[in-house]
C-alpha cells in the first residue's frame, strides 16, 4: 500500500473519531442549559459511541501500517518470520515460567517469531492487569484495573544449558513472582559476587551453581549495560534452557497514532528502533555465540 | 518484689543475649556448609574437567604417536584434597591443556576430528562449570572470612576455634590465549 493510501485510512479514522467527539461536545453544550446531567451523559455516551464506531477504521489503518511498514522491516531483520499483529503469546507461556504474577487480565498482540543470527526469538506486546474493586459508603461498587505489567516480553533460545529455573529481576520490577505459598518450585536469593549487580537486580535460583554458571561476570556487566540503555525495568527469567525477557516500559510497541501525520522516514526510525530492542539482546548477550550450546 | 522485677530483667537480658549468641553462631555455622557445599561443586567440576582431559589426550596420543617428548603431568585426585592441593592439580590440568593445543596445531587432521572438536566444546562447558563453582565457593569464603573479622562474630568465631579460609584461586580460562577451532 502507498503512504497516500494509508494518509487516506488514517485521515478517515481520524475524522470519524474527530467528528463524533466535536458531534458529542456540541450536542452537550446545547443540552447544558436544560440539564447538566443530560449534558454529561451526552458526552459519555457520545465518545462511547464514537470509539465503537472508530474500531474498524481505526483497525483497518493499523493493519495496513503495519503491513506497509512493520513487517517489511521486519522481513529486512529477520529470516523465518511470523509476524500476527493481532495475535500474541499465550496466557500460557508467561504463566507456566511460575515467575510472574498473572493479574486477572492478559492481553496481548503483535506476535512476532523469527531467527536472528541463528537464534530463534519470539516476542509479543503483553499487557496484564489486575482487578480492584471498591464499595463506597452507599454500597455502589466500582471496578477498576490496575496495570501489572505493560511491555514487551521476548523469548530467545539461550545458549547454554542448565537444569535450575533463574530469575534476575530489576529491584523496582514489582510484579515477578516467586516463592509464593505452597509453590511446588523453591528458589533461593543469590548473593552475586558483583556488588553493583546485587545493587540493580534481586537473583533467585533453585540452585547457586547454576546462578553464577550463567551470570558470569561478563554477562553481568553486559546486562547492566543493557539496563542503563533501555528505558523500563527489566525481568530477566532462565529456564527450559530459555531466556525469557520482560520489559515494563508502559508502551505499546509497533503503533502510529491516527492523529499523526505519517513520516515514512520518522516510522521506518521507530519501528527500527523497536526492533533495535530484540537484536540488542542477541548482540549484547551475545547469544549467538554457541560455543556451550552441545550438552555434555 | 522490687528484686523479684530485677530478677526476671536479669534472666531475659540473659536469655535474649543466648539467642543472640545462638544466632550469631548458627550464622557462622551456616557459612561453613555453604563453603562446604561450594567445595563440592569444585570437586565435581575439577572430576569432570580431569576426565574430558584425560580423553583428550588419549585422542591427542592416537593422532600424535610421534610426539614422544611431549609428557603429560600425571594428576592425581582424590578425596579430602587441601585447597592447595585442589589449586596444583587445577594448574596441572591447565599446563596438559596448554600442552594439548601445541600438538593440536601441528595435526590439522586431529583439529578437524569430530571428536576432538566435541571434547573441545565439553572442556569449554567444563571449565565454564569450573569458573562457576570457584566463584561461588570464593564469595561464601569471602563472607565467613568477614564474619570472621566482624565484632561480635569474631568473638564468637574466636571462642569455636574457626579460622579464615583459603580461596580457591583458578585462573579465569583466557579465552583468547586458547584457540578453539568449532
Amino acid at each position: 500500500m502507498s503512504i497516500e493510501e494509508l494518509e487516506m485510512l488514517r485521515k478517515k479514522a481520524r475524522n470519524t473519531m474527530l467528528i463524533g467527539i466535536i458531534t458529542s461536545i456540541v450536542i452537550a453544550i446545547i443540552l447544558f442549559a436544560i440539564s447538566p446531567f443530560i449534558s454529561l451523559f451526552v458526552i459519555i455516551f457520545g465518545v462511547i459511541i464514537t470509539i465503537i464506531i472508530n474500531v474498524k477504521p481505526t483497525r483497518n489503518f493499523t493493519l495496513a501500517f503495519k503491513d506497509t511498514f512493520v513487517l517489511k522491516t521486519l522481513e529486512s531483520v529477520f529470516t523465518d518470520l511470523i509476524y500476527e499483529p493481532e495475535s500474541g503469546l499465550d496466557e500460557s507461556v508467561i504463566r507456566n515460567t511460575g515467575m510472574m504474577y498473572m493479574g486477572d487480565r492478559y492481553s496481548s498482540n503483535d506476535y512476532i517469531s523469527g531467527k536472528y543470527k541463528n537464534i530463534n526469538f519470539t516476542q509479543a506486546d503483553v499487557h496484564i492487569e489486575e482487578e480492584h474493586q471498591t464499595t463506597d459508603s452507599n454500597g455502589n461498587t466500582t471496578t477498576t484495573w490496575i496495570t501489572i505489567f505493560k511491555g514487551r516480553w521476548m523469548i530467545f533460545d539461550f545458549n547454554k544449558y542448565f537444569k535450575a529455573n533463574i530469575q534476575v529481576s530489576q529491584k523496582g520490577f514489582g510484579n515477578s513472582k516467586l516463592n509464593n505459598w505452597g509453590a511446588k518450585i523453591k528458589y533461593k536469593k543469590v548473593m552475586m559476587e558483583d556488588q553493583a549487580f546485587n545493587n540493580i537486580f534481586k537473583t533467585y535460583a533453585q540452585n547457586e551453581h547454576d546462578a553464577f554458571y550463567i551470570l558470569t561476570p561478563a554477562l553481568m556487566e553486559k546486562i547492566k549495560k543493557l539496563t542503563s540503555n533501555i528505558s523500563g525495568s527489566l525481568l530477566f527469567c532462565f529456564i527450559d534452557n530459555k531466556l525469557h525477557i520482560g520489559i515494563q516500559n508502559n508502551k505499546d510497541s509497533f503503533e502510529h497514532s491516527i492523529f499523526t501525520k505519517i513520516n515514512a522516514e520518522e516510522v521506518t526510525k521507530e519501528i527500527s528502533q523497536d526492533i533495535k530492542l530484540i537484536t540488542n539482546f542477541v548482540d549484547e548477550l551475545n547469544l549467538d555465540n554457541d560455543l556451550f550450546r552441545r550438552e555434555v | 518484689m522490687n528484686t523479684v522485677y530485677i530478677l526476671i530483667a536479669i534472666a531475659v537480658i540473659i536469655l535474649i543475649f543466648i539467642i543472640w549468641y545462638i544466632s550469631l553462631s548458627n550464622k557462622l555455622n551456616r557459612s561453613v556448609i555453604k563453603i562446604d557445599e561450594a567445595l563440592s561443586g569444585i570437586d565435581v567440576a575439577l572430576t569432570k574437567r580431569y576426565d574430558v582431559l584425560t580423553k583428550m589426550i588419549e585422542v591427542v596420543k592416537s593422532y600424535a604417536k610421534h610426539e614422544k617428548e611431549t609428557l603429560f603431568e600425571v594428576i592425581k585426585l582424590r578425596k579430602d584434597m587441601s585447597i592447595q592441593e585442589r589449586n596444583d592439580a587445577n594448574r596441572a590440568m591447565d599446563e596438559n591443556f596448554k600442552k594439548i593445543n601445541i600438538v593440536a596445531e601441528n595435526y590439522p587432521e586431529l583439529k578437524s576430528s569430530e571428536n576432538y572438536k566435541t571434547l573441545q566444546q565439553s572442556i569449554a562447558d567444563v571449565e565454564e562449570h569450573l569458573q562457576a563453582a570457584r566463584r561461588l565457593y570464593n564469595s561464601n569464603v569471602s563472607l565467613y572470612n568477614q564474619l570472621l573479622v566482624s565484632f561480635p562474630t569474631s568473638s564468637i568465631a574466636k571462642n569455636k576455634g574457626m579460622t579464615k579460609k583459603e580461596f580457591f584461586e583458578a585462573d579465569e580460562i583466557k579465552r583468547e590465549d586458547v584457540k578453539i577451532d568449532l
